[in-house]
């Protein structure tokens, strides 16, 4: 179940059941694939967060980057954050990025 | 006769050297220590952009006349794919085409050379219209195919064989002629970069976008230097500079070396940032610049264009003052050619090497083999690395991309390989296992019809090649009908016929009719047909396309109808 509602209008939604924060397919549709997805230093497995937590930068080509925030409800303890991200399929499927442990 | 017998023993005797070459060949050289093979991506920061890499889709003029010993069922077994399964060559760009549409909105491409088959304009201008929907540029090193006959020799223009492979489809593109198309699809690109060239050779001044490859060629100067010095401002620039130099006399010295910039604008990342500073660059080189004209069997003064590439050093002089002239900032550079390293000459080698450790060039990247892998050279000054890129019509049907990032001190390479029947698969269910989409053995178009050709009569062969078309053409009509209600006297219907069952009927007679050009009269008749008929399900096919060669190259890359290894299910037949 997605928290966040489908949209164009985030870049990312949280997936309350599986606990995975995911990519929105639609947003990078409109937006086009990013260049990289860019974590903070301190967004490792283990670092606790919370939602409205910059996560990291959306890097595009030809835009300047996008603050990464956590959305509502994502709160919790990194367990996996995802190492082999296929940025050239964001605007086919939705992609998890990083997943929190169980609490 | 002699001649043909003569020219047989000689490539059974090179074929003999090269199987014996291999069998004694030492076990190839490790990747140093220092490198790492990471599973997942570390902490780094990207410092280029990403660009997709494609290459070796052939391009093949279906509507050829019989072309001696080259198109036979036994110089098949001895060189390069001389014959694919009509299959492949009938619907295989589709999935050049799907890569440019589906991946070349978001990135910029790189083609890495065999664009052609047989090398005729005509195909070239069929590869250049696809091309044409990349929306962020392309730019290609020519391969051994777009400018020698069958991708293996220099013959003059007029050459019978030739023509006959490219009838109704151009003319014979020599290497000079190549260059000059290829610079004609540059300058008709639509990025501002392009628009610069056109303007800096004095033809911006016709209205480009709507103009005719074949008059732009005509206008393109014989040697040219150019380089965008500065940024646009609004617009981004793929393609930094351009030589080349084009030999009427001596085509196969004619050449085209290209500069593609792939630098991040620091000013869209977040800061501090790895990119500030970096230069990030490819040079497309061509290794298709041969001393002496290229011949079918290779002497001590020749090579087969198939066999060995070959630069020269002019162009290589070009390419040392760009290198010399860059800043000396962070480079992240890739040389990037059509033939492996280990396939250019002695001295192509020793100077393509020379240039890379004296640039600190990180990665050269080839194409050519068909079976993308990576490759170690040993070097003096410490082993290195090149990429070599599979092809995207041959099995396993390959593309990459390619993006520098920096992770601490060290440069990462992200360059991840994907299978287009897997990705067709999953996002366009392709194949969807519909099983009369098919051709089974003993089908008229089973795939590998031809493999008991063992044949060296080119004419029969051609016959035999588009009854298996006529009969490819028959099912497709079959199953992706025309549009119902469409009227009996539309333009797109073949002369004589009126609806779907006409067509089909007047397919079946074709077939039986022994004369050649009349098959090839109506397969051209066939091929607008089915680019201007209205169907009842677009969708459905454009799926059976796909399916078509994604089939054809799988069972041509195993020479029958059987399950690949890594083929999940096998349904068995009724008891």
């Amino acid at each position: 179940m997605l928290e966040t509602p489908i949209s164009a209008t985030f870049p990312v939604a949280y997936d309350v059941l599986n606990r995975e924060l995911r990519t929105v397919r639609q947003y990078f549709i409109v937006r086009g694939i990013p260049e990289q997805i860019q974590w903070e230093t301190d967004i490792v497995e283990g670092t606790c967060i919370e939602p409205g937590r910059l996560l990291g930068h959306i890097i595009w080509a030809s835009a300047p980057a996008e603050d990464l925030r956590a959305p509502a409800e994502c709160v919790g303890r990194i367990e996996w954050i995802n190492g082999r991200i296929p940025y050239e399929v964001m605007h086919r499927r939705s992609i998890p990025l990083l997943r929190l442990a169980q609490s | 006769m002699i001649k043909s017998i003569w020219t047989l023993c000689c490539l059974m005797m090179t074929a003999g050297m090269l199987i014996g070459c291999a069998r004694i060949s030492a076990a190839p050289p490790p990747l140093p220590g220092g490198y790492l093979l990471p599973a997942q991506q570390p902490p780094s920061q990207v410092v280029s952009r990403r660009i997709v890499l494609v290459a070796d889709n052939q391009l093949h003029n279906l509507y050829g006349g019989p072309v001696p010993f080259l198109r036979s069922e036994l110089a098949n077994r001895l060189v390069q794919p001389a014959i694919r399964p009509v299959q492949l060559d009938f619907y295989g760009q589709d999935l050049l085409r799907w890569v440019v549409e589906d991946q070349g909105q978001f990135s910029p491409i790189v083609h890495i050379g065999d664009a052609c088959d047989f090398a005729c304009t005509g195909e070239f201008r069929k590869f250049r219209e696809i091309m044409w929907q990349a929306k962020h540029g392309w730019a290609m090193a020519p391969g051994n195919h777009d400018g020698f006959f069958f991708g293996n020799e220099h013959r003059d223009a007029t050459n019978d064989d030739w023509r006959a492979a490219c009838q109704h489809a151009g003319e014979p593109m020599t290497k000079d002629l190549f260059v000059r198309y290829y610079m004609a699809s540059l300058v008709l690109q639509p990025g501002a970069d392009y628009r610069a060239l056109a303007h800096a050779l004095g033809l911006s001044d016709a209205p480009l976008d709507g103009a005719d490859l074949d008059q732009v060629a005509r206008r393109i100067p014989s040697r040219g230097d150019w380089r965008q010095a500065t940024q646009a401002p609004t617009e981004r620039v793929f393609l930094r500079a351009v030589s080349w130099r084009i030999d009427a006399e001596r085509p196969w010295r004619s050449f085209i070396v290209q500069e593609v910039d792939l630098t991040l604008d620091p000013a869209s990342l977040p800061q501090p940032s790895a990119a500030v500073g970096v230069s990030a660059k490819a040079i497309l080189l061509d290794t298709t610049q041969y001393t002496a004209a290229p011949t079918l069997v290779p002497t001590p003064r020749t090579v087969n264009a198939g066999l060995t590439g070959e630069l020269l050093p002019d162009q290589l002089a070009i390419v040392q003052a760009w290198l010399q002239a860059a800043p000396e900032t962070d480079r992240a550079w890739v040389l990037i050619g059509h033939h492996p390293f280990a396939s250019l000459r002695q001295a192509a080698r020793q100077a393509l090497d020379d240039l890379r450790q004296r640039a600190s060039v990180l990665l050269y990247v080839s194409a050519h083999t068909h079976a993308g892998q990576f490759i170690v050279h040993d070097s003096p000054g410490g082993n290195w690395l090149e990429l070599n890129v599979g092809s995207v019509l041959d099995w396993w049907l390959e593309i990459r991309t390619l993006q520098w990032h920096r992770a601490g001190e060290r440069w990462l390479l992200r360059s991840p390989r994907f299978t287009l029947h897997d990705w067709l698969q999953e996002f366009e269910g392709v194949p969807m296992n519909e099983e009369a989409w098919e051709a089974k053995p003993g089908k008229a178009d089973y795939y590998l019809g031809y493999e008991d050709l063992k044949d060296l009569n080119a004419h029969r062969t051609e016959l035999r090649l588009k009854n298996t078309l006529l009969a490819a053409h028959h099912r497709l009509l079959r199953l992706n009908p025309t549009q119902t209600g469409t009227s009996p006297a539309a333009g797109f219907w073949p002369a004589g016929c009126q609806s779907d069952e006409d067509v089909l009927a007047m397919i079946d007679r074709i077939v039986q009719d022994d004369r050649l050009e009349r098959k090839i009269g109506f397969l051209l008749e066939l091929e607008r047909f089915e680019r201007e008929r209205p169907v009842a399900d677009p969708e459905m096919r454009r799926k059976f396309r796909l399916s078509q060669a994604i089939w054809a190259s799988k069972y041509d890359s195993v020479r029958a109808r059987k399950p690949l290894v890594d083929d999940w299910f096998i349904l068995f037949p009724k008891e």
